[in-house]
């Protein structure tokens, strides 16, 4: 994990400045209707040599469709850790996870598999891609995964590195690619089942500021027009301070949660010249 | 860098270059002209100046791309891969012009070695280059090893061949070796022993032996570590040139294919002696089965990455890329079950073999069925063999009386037999005796008074007998032949050789016959004329002028006591009449009538077979018989027919047995020891599973990450253990079913050409028996999968189990 130069849970400084965050209280901030996930008491609690180590200490979060969310904090404040029990890849300690009301916690394996598999999609730091298969194999493996009908699905894979600006390079296999386009790759593979949510856990931690910016814009460019969710995990101010709604987390509580007036991310070109 | 300061690198090295060019075109010239000329002693010089010219050459590409970029390469480029397609070319040529050279009747060194030159240039050239850019590129150059080692392998043979050039153009010019020829070949000798030695001898000749075998040393060694690099080296020609390559010899090896689907016979003819076509036939066909499968895998993959997702993944994880072949781990433990498969198979085979061998030769000699008695004889049997007869699935029965007995020839200590008398009329159909008989025949039992009519070459075991590889019928017929000089030729009647000519066996060849006539006619001649006759006394002529009782032996006793047929011989009974200090045994002369060869061992020692009457008659069994032999239609209802013939007989004192219950022992032993080998080498493919499962907990560590982002896209546990289940299901069906194929090309190749010999002396049979059993083949192929699939269960559940978090966070 790479430390940040500053120090983002600093409300201040994740602000930039420039926006005027406004504190308001949980809930009823939004007027949107019912919140897709509410987090409700989370905790989490690992046992790590013999000593029980407590990751998250109660967490309540809603987050309502259409967000573009900011999670950010100093390592080890357990940002990582949420994102994982949002997105069932985990199970809390207590508390409760609900999507659209309903507390997915109580799914059996299977089940979650599949809630996972349909609705919820993942953007990681190392991009995670399988390095056995080509782009569009990669972008294809969620539908593959539900058994889906290889030919519309091939057409869906198609268009969405289209849209990330890859269709060069459809039959490259993840070693033959840059780290940005690696993670364009793994961008469209989030997407490819339409996901409600998709969870990135710090999606330009490794790349380079030009790439870094692309992958801010796409996520603001396909948040505008297909209203997907974005929920992000970040040590970048710079990402941060692009998003509508800052979460920040110490010690695995959240610190604060400001909705902060955006800075102009969707106005920027949302295609990147690859 | 200054661009001042390059064009003064490049101008260097095109003053390399073009010193290069020039010194390599002298060189050569030279060669040529001097080696026409009187100076031909030195017209290695040329050789010389064209090395120095290469030198130079390779300094001049080094300045130009070595000082010029200062970076370090991380691609060998082009001498990397045009290396070993020269190195291949110039060994190829090589080795075709030693074999051209082989032909010729006077060879002129100078012309082979002006033929090998330019590739050899070309190679030294080559392999110059490539050491220039192995000596600039990074460390992580792909193929940075391979292709070093072969540059200086090249050089190094290179070097050794313009070495002995310049010793065999100096020896060939010498004043020394005068008129001595390149070539005075023995003409059994390869071509290649054919050339080395002509060389040799020029240079011994020339006092230069000892820069030859400079030159050869470097040359050999230059040559092997060639062919070892060009082989490491095929990986990195660029993928196109490699996928052309491939397509020649898939071109190749069709047309072969088809050429030899019309024009060679793939099975050898029965007994054939020189197998060289279907060999090939076969060598083709493998090859071409071999590259069909190579072609076909990745086509098999592909299809079934098209189907299911876990078939996909298992599929593709198996490979590790598209369009790739397999990766190290996969093929290794597909190459693991593939050999335990194939020597399971193989094996099993082989048992198979002898196990078919044993029941051929027991179900030839030995009845289907036996009815006797546990001990002793039985009488009142004319009417049970009636019976026995009337039974639809018996083809034959016959009764027999047997009896342990002694023999003792003229020349021989006694060995123990069983005698048994027969009845020659009915025996055939009851057994395969009569068609097992190598010399005389089972009718002159009843007529032992033709014996002595039997014409020479029945009598002595036939001069011109029907060769065998066997060694012991060899000795036999040599025995007979060394003493067929002292025999009596008797007289010919047309019967006696009418009925000596059927159990001559069938392969007779017409021109026998009648070179047999001509020493009868001979023979019968000088016995009118009574003087050339051999001497003998007048007694032992007498003798043997006696009727005596026929007996048929074992080619194995025959031996043994140095019998032939017309040989007198007496049989001894242990249970003889009571005297005055204890039983003495009764003795009686038999005349030799017959000798016969089953191929068991046990047989051919032990049986001595008369007449029923008058073994009877010698063994004091009165009228009665110890049994009663039946043959069957269809041998596999030997124990169904068993029980019909108990209860039809209706006779409790009697038994009946099948031949199955007969050798029970036998066959047991078999079972066990097919049993024994069975588990044996199942645990072979039980280590081979090991291998699988190692590979798969591997790969189930090395892929945790890959289970994490499965899961996290969606993957059930279930899929995760299907992935798993899949690739041991592929390995094992993929390992399998090559193993198998290999194991029927090594059971063809042993079934029918016969190739692996054993000892003749110690298993009765001069090739490995191999019995091919489909049901067999198709079990190890069941028991290797199912081991494969068995042992995936517990990495795949392995791997099911990682939590995506876990996962995930390895990295």
């Amino acid at each position: 994990m790479r430390e940040p130069s500053e120090t983002p849970n600093d409300p201040g400084a994740s602000a930039g400045g420039v926006a005027e965050p406004i504190a308001l209280p949980e809930g009823a901030r939004r007027a949107e209707g019912s919140p897709l996930v509410r987090a409700s008491r989370v905790t989490k609690r690992f046992l790590h040599e013999g000593r029980e180590v407590e990751i998250l200490r109660g967490i309540d979060l809603d987050v309502y469709p259409g967000e573009m969310l900011a999670v950010v904090g100093a390592s080890g404040a357990g940002k990582s850790t949420l994102l994982y029990l949002l997105g069932t890849l985990d199970l809390p300690t207590s508390g409760t996870i609900a999507y659209d009301g309903e507390d997915v916690t109580r799914y059996s394996s299977a089940r979650l598999s599949a809630f996972r598999n349909e609705k919820l999609g993942f953007v990681f730091q190392f991009h995670h891609l399988l390095p056995e298969f080509t782009a569009l194999e990669n972008v294809m493996m969620p539908g593959l995964i539900r058994g889906a009908a290889r030919a519309p699905l091939t057409r869906r894979a198609k268009e969405l590195l289209e849209e990330v600006g890859l269709e060069g390079r459809l039959g490259h296999r993840p070693g033959e690619m840059s780290g940005g386009e690696q993670q364009r790759v793994a961008l469209a593979r989030a997407l490819v089942m339409s996901p409600k949510l998709v969870l990135a856990d710090e999606p330009t931690g490794n790349l380079d500021s030009k790439n870094s910016a692309a992958i801010q814009d796409l996520f603001f460019s396909l948040n505008e027009r297909l209203g997907t969710t974005f929920l992000v995990v970040t040590h970048s101010s710079e990402l941060a301070g692009r998003m509508r709604r800052v979460v920040t987390m110490r010690d695995g509580r959240i610190d604060s949660d400001e909705a902060v007036a955006p800075r102009g991310g969707a106005s920027e070109p949302p295609r990147v010249e690859p | 860098m200054e661009p001042s300061e390059r064009r003064g690198v490049r101008d260097r090295s095109l003053v390399h270059a073009a010193a290069g060019v020039v010194l390599v075109c002298a060189g050569v010239v030279t060669h040529r002209a001097l080696l026409g000329s009187l100076a031909a002693r030195w017209a290695s010089v040329g050789v010389l100046i064209a090395l120095w010219g290469s030198l130079h050459l390779g300094l001049g590409i080094g300045a130009w791309r070595g000082e010029s970029e200062r970076e370090r390469w991380l691609h060998l480029g082009w001498p990397a891969w045009v290396l070993p397609i020269v190195a291949l070319a110039h060994v190829a040529t090589g080795g075709l012009l030693v074999a051209w050279v082989g032909q010729q009747a006077a060879p002129d060194p100078a012309s082979l070695w002006l033929l090998h030159g330019p590739s050899a240039l070309a190679l030294s050239l080559v392999a110059a280059a490539a050491l220039e850019r192995a000596s600039q590129a990074a460390a992580e150059a792909r193929g940075l090893v391979r292709t070093t080692v072969g540059a200086l392998a090249a050089l190094t043979l290179v070097s050794g061949e313009w070495i002995a050039a310049a010793v065999v153009s100096y020896a060939d010019h010498a004043p020394s070796v005068g008129d001595l020829e390149f070539t005075f070949a023995m003409p059994d000798e390869s071509p290649i022993q054919r050339v080395l030695q002509s060389v040799d001898s020029l240079a011994a000749a020339a006092g230069l032996s000892a820069p030859l075998y400079v030159a050869a040393a470097l040359a050999g060694l230059g040559l092997a570590a060639q062919l070892f690099t060009i082989v490491a080296a095929f990986w990195l020609i660029p993928e196109r040139i490699r996928r052309g390559f491939w397509l020649v010899v898939d071109a190749i090896a069709t047309l072969l294919f088809v050429g030899a689907l019309w024009t060679l016979p793939f099975v050898p003819e029965e007994d054939a002696r020189d197998v060289t076509l279907p060999a090939i036939a076969l060598a083709i066909t493998t090859l071409f089965v071999v590259r069909v499968l190579f072609r076909a895998i990745p086509r098999l993959l592909d299809a079934l990455e098209t189907s299911r997702f876990e078939v996909m993944a298992a599929a593709r994880m198996l490979r590790a890329k598209k369009s790739g072949f397999l990766t190290a781990i996969g093929g290794l433990s597909i190459l693991a079950v593939s050999f335990s498969s194939c020597t399971l198979a193989t094996t099993l085979s082989v048992m198979g073999g002898f196990r078919a061998d044993l029941q051929q030769k027991i179900l030839g000699n030995h009845a289907h069925v036996v009815i006797d008695r546990t001990h002793g004889t039985f009488g009142d049997w004319q009417r049970t063999l009636e019976r026995v007869r009337d039974d639809r699935a018996v083809s034959g029965a016959s009764p027999y009386v047997s009896g342990e007995v002694m023999l003792t020839s003229a020349l021989e200590s006694p060995g123990g037999a069983e005698l048994r008398g027969i009845d020659p009329d009915t025996l055939g159909d009851a057994t395969d005796l009569p068609r097992n008989m190598r010399f005389g025949s089972l009718d002159l039992l009843r007529h032992p008074e033709r014996i002595l009519d039997l014409p020479i070459g029945v009598r002595t075991g036939s001069l011109l007998g029907p060769s065998s590889s066997l060694d012991v019928e060899e000795d036999v017929e040599r025995d007979a032949g060394a003493r067929g000089d002292a025999a009596d030729g008797g007289e010919v009647r047309p019967s006696a050789l009418e009925l000596a000519d059927r159990p001559l066996r069938d392969d007779a060849v017409s021109g026998r016959d009648s070179i047999l006539d001509e020493i009868d006619r001979l023979l019968d001649g000088l016995d009118r004329d009574g003087t050339a006759r051999p001497a003998r006394s007048n007694g032992a002529r007498e003798a043997e002028r006696d009727v005596l009782p026929g007996l048929v032996i074992g080619q194995e006793l025959a031996r043994s006591l140095r019998l032939h047929v017309g040989d007198e011989v007496t049989v001894v009974s242990p249970n003889g009449e009571l005297g005055p200090t204890g039983p003495i045994p009764r003795t009686r002369a038999f005349r030799i009538a017959g000798i016969f060869y089953t191929g068991m061992f046990e047989y051919d020692m032990r049986m001595a077979y008369a007449e029923l009457t008058t073994a009877q008659g010698f063994l004091r069994t009165g009228d009665e018989i110890t049994g009663i032999e039946a043959r069957l239609h269809d041998w596999r209802e030997a124990d169904r027919v068993a029980d019909a013939l108990r209860r039809a007989i209706r006779r409790d004192d009697l038994r009946v047995r099948s031949w199955r219950e007969v050798n029970r022992n036998l066959f047991g032993a078999l079972e066990l020891e097919k049993l024994a080998m069975f588990i044996t080498l199942g645990i072979a493919i039980l280590v081979a599973s090991f291998c699988i499962f190692a590979a798969l907990v591997l790969m189930v560590q090395e892929k945790g990450r890959e289970i994490g982002i499965l899961k996290a896209m969606g993957a059930e546990d279930g899929a995760i253990v299907r992935i798993f289940l899949s690739q041991g299901l592929l390995i094992g069906v993929l390992g399998a079913s090559t193993g198998l194929g290999l194991g029927y090309l090594v059971c063809f190749a042993a079934e029918h050409f016969k190739f692996i010999r054993v000892n003749p002396e110690v298993y009765y049979i001069d090739h490995l028996p191999v019995s091919v059993d489909a049901s067999e083949f198709a079990w190890v192929g069941v028991a290797a999968v199912v081991v494969c699939v068995l042992a995936t269960i517990y990495p795949a559940v392995l791997g099911s189990r990682l939590r995506p978090v876990e996962a995930l966070r390895q990295s």
